[in-house]
């Protein structure tokens, strides 16, 4: 069907890597899995009725050479012999130059200090989780070969009191690695989490100010602002279509950055083989970038911002975030508690669903307190907070106290480690609504 | 493919030591799709790949490992893995008794290409028409598992699965969608999902308004799939965190609810004779009339309902619903909205999150949005928050009309269309 047609580019992606699970159940047992994984893809995009792109993925280059039988017709022999070239390639250089293995065994300290931490801090019940996924990557492309390697570890505490739950998630970050007192911390924030929770009142459902502490903020810039500008999204999301009526707050300013050792998986190169450097996606109030893979800016004649992820060597790579900065604003946090003079302030976002298309977004609260006459009080139970971009607009003020912050996202069954950078931000008019 | 690839688990499955059991479980999937999306490339892709896991218990531990390569080497490292994980792992009960006989083997016969995929695409994208803002989807899966362990159990199987799906990608639309998901690709119905596409389409138009009055909501298929899905996970044993419903328990005294996992052997979408642990599937009804009837259980966290899932990304073995679904209530098709009195939506998208459908904390709410209709006549689009207690959510289904529709979210789910009275509406 494609027979002759010209050849835009050919790509070839292949990936080695382990990951590891480590547990201790709620009565200490400890459980260990292992999972290798080993993998490669090749892309050809070729000119044809507008441009088609096409995918194989399979576990050894000889796989995908035969899945490229269904190829035959599709491209020339020329294209098909480039593509097995840079299979070989690539796989030749995952195989024999990057091999991870990681020493799980230190690992079993992070998880009893955990326990201990959430133990000595009140709670009935924890079982703890270490991960790692350790991966290395090359992507053989336009005749040049770029090799990647990315080991990331995190750590899970759900701690129980009564019948009350509290998480925590401490990751290894360059700029921060994992240590025995981090994850004692880890336990110590799920399990006052869970206190906290065990005496919660029910938040007063309505139109409410929310101030989102750093954590939370970052979490609540990444949901709602960050996903409406990955470009696959920003296709069709009223934040984009809208962007030269949007006024945000004029202290507002957000990138995305991952060579920055605050970045959970910091690296330089987006697994397209493309650099990454720093995007502005909000530039003092004015949203101004979106964020791209090659498929998504070439249509618009421009560079990719290299953030084609994959998550996995068989599932093509589409736009998505990984490190988000939000810069600091002048407003000091304690300030801006004191100005509130009824509200909630957010302390951890369960999950979120956002509707860019309508600019729209639904968040599920885990963790806040009630403020009244600007001290923050009583916990308060699981609450959703609902908006869109009129409210966003309202946003009033951006505080100085950045702190970072780390989450698994999930777009599509692709769960990806993003973290994120933000200060106290304050919306005046968000919609809570609590089960009374 | 098969007999060489059992033949190869069966060498490690019997390399098992003295006093060792060495499970062996594997998974090939081969899949096509064709994207068609305004403004971009038309996507084609195909993969193949395997999962593998070696599991080993032997002397009160078990041990587990996963890989995605089905070759001599590759199952050594896995078995090399899978012993250096027992050290660490508490080992499952396992009822001899409960091991079954292997079934037969089934051949499997790939014929679904990416060719006949792109056709389906192609043909729905041309009786849509050109100039709809829609990304048109179709897919189709081809699964063939096969299983052994040291005490000479074998078995395999083959499933086949092929989707159609249809998206708006018009600002304020992306929720619009249509689906149809079958065994075959030829069983595919362009227009079927189209109709499905164009009704979600005109119902989301338009900025929606919050309605002073609902007297009913009448649920699409979809959507009743889409609440299934997220309910069912209370109906899971939980492994070592976590709470389920206690069998018994009355979730909603006067609701008309039936909900079933049904994924047992026969002819049919997602239907397999046993689960990824070996243990026969079979019909578990979950909720009958309100009521807390059974949980789905695995080895791990048993009685095994046969619900064992070997998943892709965490390896863990988890309890996991296959083919589950809200049984319909009466033998009535569908109701005509225009002919239902009084005000009310037809419901074609919900939102919500893990914590608003929570039977276990009894904290249901969630978002539902679709058209407005006042006395028979259409007043735009609307959307609206439910809110309640169980006993007053799933109390509030009337009707759970006839004619079950599939589709896939992770597992499989179903539903058909379902009428609530307006009572559980906050407005």
């Amino acid at each position: 069907m494609w027979s002759g047609a010209p050849l835009r580019h050919v790509d070839a992606f292949a990936e080695r890597g382990t990951e590891q699970i480590m547990r201790l159940h709620a009565d200490g047992t400890p459980r260990r899995s292992i999972r290798r994984i080993s993998g490669m893809a090749v892309r050809v995009v070729s000119d044809h009725n507008g441009g088609r792109f096409l995918q194989c993925a399979g576990t050894t280059a000889a796989q995908v050479r035969d899945l490229g039988g269904e190829l035959a017709g599709a491209v020339d022999d020329a294209t098909r012999r480039r593509a097995t070239d840079g299979l070989l390639s690539t796989a030749g250089l995952v195989d024999t130059g990057n091999t991870p293995a990681t020493d799980a065994g230190i690992s079993v300290d992070w998880l009893a200090a955990a326990r201990e931490g959430a133990l000595a801090n009140g709670a009935d019940a924890v079982e703890t989780r270490w991960w790692c996924r350790d991966r290395a990557y090359a992507v053989w492309r336009d005749d040049s070969l770029i090799a990647s390697r990315t080991c990331l570890m995190w750590l899970t505490v759900s701690a129980r009191t009564g019948t009350t739950r509290g998480s925590s998630v401490v990751a290894h970050l360059p700029a921060a690695p994992l240590t025995v007192e981090a994850a004692a911390q880890a336990g110590a924030a799920a399990a006052g989490q869970a206190r906290r929770l065990g005496g919660a009142a029910v938040p007063r459902s309505g139109p409410t100010p929310v101030i989102f502490a750093p954590d939370a903020a970052g979490a609540f810039v990444h949901e709602v602002l960050g996903h409406a500008l990955e470009a696959d999204i920003a296709e069709t999301s009223a934040m984009w279509a809208r962007r030269t009526q949007l006024d945000l707050h004029p202290a507002l300013s957000v990138f995305d950055d991952s060579r920055v050792p605050q970045s959970w998986e910091q690296t330089t190169v987006d697994e397209e083989g493309t650099p990454c450097g720093r995007v502005t996606l909000v530039d003092r109030g004015r949203v101004v970038g979106r964020l791209t893979d090659q498929a998504h800016a070439r249509p618009q004649g421009a560079v990719s911002t290299g953030h084609g992820r994959r998550g996995l060597y068989s599932s093509p790579p589409i736009p998505r975030m990984r490190h988000t900065i939000v810069t600091g604003g002048s407003d000091d946090a304690v300030d801006i508690v004191a100005d509130t003079r009824h509200g909630v302030m957010v302390l951890a976002i369960e999950s979120a669903d956002a509707i860019p298309a309508q600019g729209r977004f639904v968040m599920r609260v885990r963790d806040a307190v009630e403020v009244v006459d600007g001290r923050a009080g009583r916990p308060l139970t699981s609450f959703s907070v609902t908006g869109d971009l009129a409210d966003l607009a309202l946003l009033d003020a951006v505080g100085s106290d950045n702190a970072p912050g780390v989450l698994m996202c999930g777009r599509q069954g692709r769960w990806v480690p993003v973290s994120h950078d933000a200060p106290t931000l304050r919306l005046p008019r968000l919609t809570v609504r609590g089960r009374s | 493919m098969t007999a060489s690839a059992l033949e190869l688990c069966e060498r490690v499955a019997n390399s098992a030591r003295p006093g060792e059991r060495v499970e062996v479980f594997a998974r090939h999937v081969r899949s096509t799709l064709s994207r068609l999306r305004p403004g971009s490339d038309p996507y084609d892709q195909i993969a193949d790949g395997w999962l593998v896991g070696v599991r080993i218990e032997a002397g009160g531990l078990a041990g587990l490992a996963t890989g995605n390569v089905l070759s001599p080497s590759g199952l050594a490292e896995l078995l090399v893995d899978a012993r250096r994980s027992r050290a660490m792992a508490p080992a499952p009960v396992v009822p001899s008794a409960e091991i079954p006989p292997a079934p037969p083997a089934l051949t499997p016969t790939p014929d679904d290409n990416l060719a006949s995929t792109r056709d389906i695409a192609l043909t729905t994208r041309s009786v849509l028409g050109a100039a709809e803002p829609a990304t048109i989807t179709a897919g189709s899966t081809h699964r063939t598992v096969l299983r052994c362990d040291s005490t000479g159990w074998t078995g395999s199987y083959t499933q086949r699965e092929a989707q159609l799906h249809i998206r708006s990608t018009a600002t304020g639309l992306d929720a619009a969608q249509g689906a149809r998901i079958r065994e075959q690709l030829s069983e595919l119905s362009p227009a079927d999902a189209i109709d499905e596409y164009l009704h979600s389409r005109d119902a989301l138009a338009g900025h929606p308004v919050v309605p002073d009055r609902i007297d009913w909501i009448l649920l699409s298929p979809l959507v009743v799939a889409r609440v299934v899905s997220r309910l069912s996970r209370a109906f899971v044993r939980p492994q070592t965190k976590g709470r389920a419903l206690d069998v018994g328990a009355v979730v909603s005294g006067g609701s008309p609810l039936t909900i079933v996992d049904d994924a047992g052997p026969g002819s049919g979408l997602g239907r397999a004779p046993f689960d990824d642990e070996g243990m026969p599937r079979r019909r578990t009804v979950l909720l009958s009339k309100g009521v807390v009837v059974a949980l789905l259980g695995c080895r791990d966290a048993g009685p095994s309902t046969g619900s064992a899932y070997w998943g892709d990304w965490d390896s863990d073995i988890t309890s996991a619903t296959a083919r589950c679904h809200v049984e319909p209530t009466c033998d009535d098709s569908a109701p005509v909205p225009a002919e239902l009195p009084g005000t009310g939506i037809v419901v074609v998208d919900v939102r919500g999150f893990r914590g608003g459908f929570d039977l276990l904390s009894g904290n249901l709410e969630f978002e539902v949005a679709g058209a407005l209709l006042r006395d028979g006549e259409f007043a735009g689009s609307a959307r609206t928050a439910v809110v309640g207690s169980p006993d007053a959510v799933l109390g509030a289904f009337e009707h759970v009309y006839r004619h079950v529709e599939f589709y896939r979210m992770q597992g499989l789910y179903g539903g058909s269309w379902s009428l609530l009275n307006g009572s559980v509406a906050q407005l």
